[in-house]
């Protein structure tokens, strides 16, 4: 797979965690994987993940988001999802994943919960 | 000069242990399959008014989907009751991983049946959820895996559904003949490891299964396939719609087939399970085989008249055809002549007939026994599939059930001018 999948980035010191593909069964490995890596080496303590550029989450998707929810709540840190699409919200409220991970779909705010 | 010639035959050989590992592999594979098709249960209840049909594919080899449907056991109050534990449900991949942890979680159903069940007393969906999410968090198992999970309790004497799901994107749909398909929302919290410590709060819903209805049960399979931009999930409601009042077993060959046009030439990325559980107008007509050709003279008497009355004036050559297929299957002449246990059913709506088979004994396979003594209504199926699912000049219509262990002839009535 060529191009950039996932990348982290600050905003005001805070960790945003972009992901630019679907997220499915065929990535979802590489990409958790990738992902717990650059919070890891970066000793991210709270993160948003930017859905922005994703177009939809399969159950391995959904897998992916609840594997780093556990990840930053073992390391006592925040998650915070920002900015997903109508279906990819629509799969969060079915799955009632909003009932448990707070959705922004303001940057700053987000940051601001996490400041 | 040799030195090239040695490098080559190393890079053949090196090639040929590849292919032999490739084909070692595909082997297991297949061996693993193999062992996941025996779990599906190979046959369901079918009983009262009530046709069970189901359709499973795994995306690879093996997947991580199961579903079944067994009678509630009340032992000495049996008679009072008629209920049945109807469930599917989904773990994430499509591998052995995710097949070891689909045996564990229907081990678990089971278990709960065994250990938590008293004769006599009504099951929670949401009792049996709880205790399976419970058994699972206990494991320990890796926060890499998700399941869904859709438990239903169907009880025949109230016929109504009631059922707790988790983790499902993907509603129910409720079709109705005759009416818009309605769909109702699941989803809800996966089972996952992951969410060992949210207290989850489950919630049991009801639904009511009228008579002349269906409920499409599916994992997301199905409706997640997507071809530019477009899912099934957008698509189904048309077929859902238009063929409202056919049978489940014929619905079952429409959706599969109207999936796989859909999907034209594009990998099916998941696991397809569904199941359509349809309420019949008229409780069913049944007859059980007997030993002896004398017996079975009278039930195939009984059957032909029951033909005949149901579809009156019904004269063309594929019932005729269907008539003499009787035949052959209670006097076990041609490729039949291992059935001793035969059971017939028989529901007669006001729109069609249907015909079940089945050797409950020997669990015959259907197709491979029937030679080419059914090709006239492949042939009727085929080019009803071709034309768009509709039916031409009243024919026969012909399904089988997952295992090819159950037949159906379907009988559209002609309409009086």
């Amino acid at each position: 797979m060529k191009g950039k999948r996932v990348e982290l980035l600050f905003e005001q010191q805070t960790a945003v965690l972009k992901i630019f593909v679907e997220v499915n069964f065929e990535n979802s490995n590489p990409i958790k994987e990738k992902s717990k890596e650059l919070i890891s080496k970066n000793n991210v303590e709270n993160l948003i993940i930017d859905l922005s550029s994703v177009p939809y989450l399969d159950s391995s998707g959904i897998g992916f988001v609840l594997s780093i929810f556990k990840f930053m709540r073992d390391k006592k840190g925040k998650l915070i999802l920002l900015n997903p699409n109508d279906k990819v919200k629509r799969v969060l409220e079915v799955t009632k994943i909003d009932t448990i991970i707070k959705i922004f779909y303001e940057k700053e705010k987000a940051v601001e919960e996490l400041s | 000069m040799n030195r090239i010639k040695i490098l080559k035959d190393e890079i053949k050989e090196k090639d040929k242990n590849i292919i032999d590992l490739e084909e070692n592999i595909k082997k297991k594979f297949k061996k693993a399959r193999d062992v996941h098709q025996r779990m599906l249960p190979k046959k369901l209840p079918d009983t009262g008014d009530i046709i069970i049909s189901t359709y499973y594919r795994p995306a690879e080899y093996i997947g991580g989907d199961y579903y079944n449907v067994m009678e509630i056991d009340h032992e000495s109050m049996s008679p009072f009751f008629d209920q049945y534990l109807v469930y599917y449900f989904d773990v994430s991949g499509h591998g052995i991983d995710s097949t070891l942890l689909s045996i564990f979680i229907n081990d678990t159903i089971e278990s709960f049946l065994k250990l938590r069940h008293n004769p006599g007393e009504m099951i929670s969906p949401k009792e049996l959820m709880n205790y399976i999410d419970n058994a699972y968090q206990e494991e320990g198992f890796p926060d890499d895996y998700l399941v869904c999970i859709f438990l239903g309790l169907l009880d025949l004497n109230k016929n109504r559904l009631n059922y707790c799901s988790t983790g499902f994107q993907y509603p129910i749909f409720k079709i109705d003949a005759g009416k818009k398909v309605e769909k109702i929302k699941t989803g809800g919290l996966p089972v996952s490891s992951a969410l060992a410590f949210v207290d989850k709060t489950l919630e049991e819903k009801e639904m009511i299964i009228d008579k002349n209805s269906m409920i499409l049960l599916t994992t997301d399979g199905l409706l997640e396939q997507e071809i530019n931009g477009k899912s099934y999930f957008e698509e189904i409601d048309k077929i859902l719609n238009s063929y409202s009042s056919y049978p489940a077993p014929l619905m079952k060959d429409i959706i599969y087939a109207d999936f796989y046009n859909f999907s034209a030439e594009s990998m099916i990325k998941d696991d397809l399970t569904f199941l359509i559980l349809n309420r019949m107008e008229n409780k069913r007509k049944e007859w059980n085989s007997a030993r002896s050709d004398l017996s079975n003279r009278t039930i195939l008497e009984e059957v032909l008249n029951f033909m005949e009355e149901s579809c009156e004036n019904q004269k063309n050559s594929s019932f005729d055809k269907l008539k003499n297929i009787v035949k052959s299957i209670l006097l076990k002449e041609n490729n039949f002549t291992v059935l001793q246990t035969i059971n017939i059913k028989a529901y007669n709506n006001p729109e069609y007939l249907i015909f079940s088979f089945e050797d409950k004994k020997n669990n015959l396979n259907w197709k491979q026994a029937a030679g080419n003594s059914f090709d006239e209504f492949i042939k009727i199926k085929n080019e009803f599939v071709r034309n768009d699912f509709e039916f031409r000049n009243n024919k026969v219509y012909i399904s089988y059930n997952n295992f090819y262990n159950k037949i159906y002839f379907f009988i559209p009535k002609l309409k009086s001018n």
